[in-house]
């Protein structure tokens, strides 16, 4: 039955090991490099229009590398369970095949499935929409953040991928009674919390943590004093009388100690030393301080006294430092929360961001309009004339050549300008006589030559290419015919070399 | 002959579609009358990198929304 297990376990080099389920995968995840071949035609997608506008910080290679592992362990964690889901739904078909219908290997199940054509099904299949969908955000995602500098939107997906695994080991620790699980879970909250305060941080140019303790006030000592003695009512009522008992010397008879006693249990800081022969003086030493007495009564006075600010002084900065723990612990609950709120809610940032980056991009050129002379009659007439006829909303072209509709480029020009010629005629309408075409690639610089040799892939670098090729021809006078989109073309097959 | 992309109806649409101010199209679309080829290239320039961002805002926010939901 098992004829081709065998295969499983050399096919994932060790894939085994990250497959299993649970705190496993965590461990070995990192260092496996897991195989995304449904995705891979999907990848390699150029940054994002606003990375030319926003200049990011650069981020820590650790932030890189934990975003990184999250999303690795989410792309093991669809796919295994896609895996699962074809061996149930496939059962008789991989059984006929002398597979190992039975096998928990995911490796092997892995393995098997792809010989299926699992693979196909998955793009192709609408029931494994979400899946193919899921798997292509996270592994678009995971390759952003294999680069140098994550684009910005990247940045924003992280910190709400981050968030969603924070909620997960959140719901962990809360159902887990092992103390040890528990500390591990929270270790880790912690260090995915860290970075993700990392990306938002410079991203947005905040502080949080200062935003937070604006919000929270530090206490004043007179509010720490008046809540401490709110707490400790009984406390200080006690300390009240033994103060009382203190100042009228009767404190040793009453706790039947002697002075070195009662110095001794109350002051064992304080060194006593009698000088002088004909007055019993008694000099204190306590650090710096050196205090002259008359008599045991004055001695025991102050030190009561001393002692007693002592105690209050200890026990306000006691107080006060509680009150600043639990004050850090609300500002850091408050920053998490503007964490928690930014990885839930990103879309007015991200809608602010790009309404900014417009407001800029059109504030430029508004600057240039209004710098300019305003012509003539004549002129305007003529313009009028050069610009007047039907129209066809541009928008609708922008699109077709951004996603590349029907081309399959080789940045090779010979090879690439024919097909080049038709997508301009029949979705942009304009009919470039094939002559001309190559006259007008010579005409381009070598640096723009350079762009379309290697931004032909690209979305964003070939439409700006085109633009600057049609404008070329527009700029050179080249006689354009409007051409009327016709019957769909025919997708052209890649050249070959 | 006319210029498909950059004729005074095809700039109209363009500018009515891209996602900015109405005060800041109302403005565009006085200007355009007045705009010879070399400033309506430029301001396609400008209406294209528009849109650009509009397409590729809404495909941000959907995608982070997925990602942060699973």
């Amino acid at each position: 039955m098992a004829k081709k297990q065998e295969k499983g376990s050399e096919f994932f080099r060790g894939q085994g090991e990250a497959g299993k389920e649970g705190g496993e995968t965590r461990k070995t995840i990192e260092v496996l490099e897991p195989e995304t071949p449904w995705t891979q035609d999907l990848l390699g997608e150029e940054k994002s229009v606003i990375d030319n506008y926003e200049k990011q910080a650069s981020l820590s290679t650790n932030s890189k590398k934990t975003v990184e592992s999250v999303l690795t362990e989410e792309i093991y964690q669809v796919r295994n369970n896609f895996v699962k889901e074809y061996f149930a739904s496939h059962e008789n078909e991989i059984q006929e095949k002398g597979y190992d219908v039975k096998s928990q290997d995911l490796g092997y199940m892995y393995k098997v499935a792809s010989e299926m054509g699992a693979l196909n099904e998955l793009k192709k299949d609408k029931k494994y929409k979400e899946q193919f969908e899921r798997l292509d955000d996270l592994a678009a995602l995971r390759m952003d953040f294999q680069s140098e500098n994550p684009s910005w939107n990247g940045r924003w997906q992280a910190i709400g991928a981050l968030g969603k695994r924070i909620e997960e080991l959140s719901q962990e620790e809360t159902g887990s009674k092992d103390e040890k699980k528990i500390k591990e879970v929270r270790a880790e909250i912690s260090r995915l919390s860290q970075v993700r305060k990392e990306i938002a941080e410079k991203m947005t140019g905040r502080d949080l943590k200062k935003e937070a303790e604006k919000t929270i006030p530090v206490p004043s000592i007179e509010q720490v004093i008046n809540a401490k003695n709110k707490r400790e009512e009984k406390e200080k009522n006690e300390r009240k009388e033994y103060v009382t008992l203190v100042t009228d010397g009767r404190l040793y008879g009453l706790n039947r100690l002697s002075r070195n006693e009662f110095l001794n249990k109350y002051y064992p800081e304080a060194k006593i030393t009698t000088s002088g022969m004909l007055r019993r003086r008694i000099v204190l030493d306590i650090g710096v301080l050196k205090t002259d007495f008359k008599s045991e009564e004055e001695l025991n006075r102050f030190i009561l006294s001393l002692r007693e600010q002592e105690k209050q002084k200890i026990m306000d900065k006691a107080e006060l430092d509680w009150h600043l723990s639990e004050r850090e612990k609300d500002v850091m609950k408050k920053m998490e929360a503007e964490l928690d709120q930014m990885s839930d809610l990103p879309e007015g940032a991200i809608r602010e961001n790009y309404r900014k980056v417009k407001t800029e991009v059109i504030r430029k050129h508004r600057e240039m309009l209004i710098k300019q002379e305003p012509k003539n009659a004549e002129a305007l007439k003529a313009l009028e004339k050069q610009f007047d006829g039907s129209g066809r909303n541009p928008a609708e072209m922008i699109e077709k050549a951004y996603n590349r509709e029907g081309l399959e480029l080789t940045g090779e020009w010979k090879d690439d300008r024919e097909q080049i010629g038709d997508f301009l005629k029949e979705e942009w309408g304009l009919d470039i006589p094939e002559k001309m075409m190559d006259k007008l690639y010579r005409t381009m610089t070598t640096k723009e030559k350079q762009i379309y040799q290697n931004e032909y892939k690209k979305r964003i670098g070939f439409l700006g290419w085109l633009l600057r090729f049609v404008f070329l021809a527009f700029s050179e006078g080249v006689e354009v015919v409007s051409a009327k989109p016709e019957t769909k073309r025919k997708t052209r097959k890649k050249a070959k070399p | 002959m006319t210029n498909i992309l950059l004729n005074n109806k095809s700039l109209e649409m363009f500018i009515q579609t891209v996602g900015i101010d109405q005060e800041e199209k109302d403005f565009m679309l006085s200007k355009l009358p007045q705009m010879d080829l070399e400033e309506r290239m430029k301001l396609f320039d400008v209406l294209k990198e528009i849109y650009l961002l509009d397409l590729e805002e809404e495909k941000a926010v959907a995608r982070a929304k997925r990602i942060r939901q699973g």
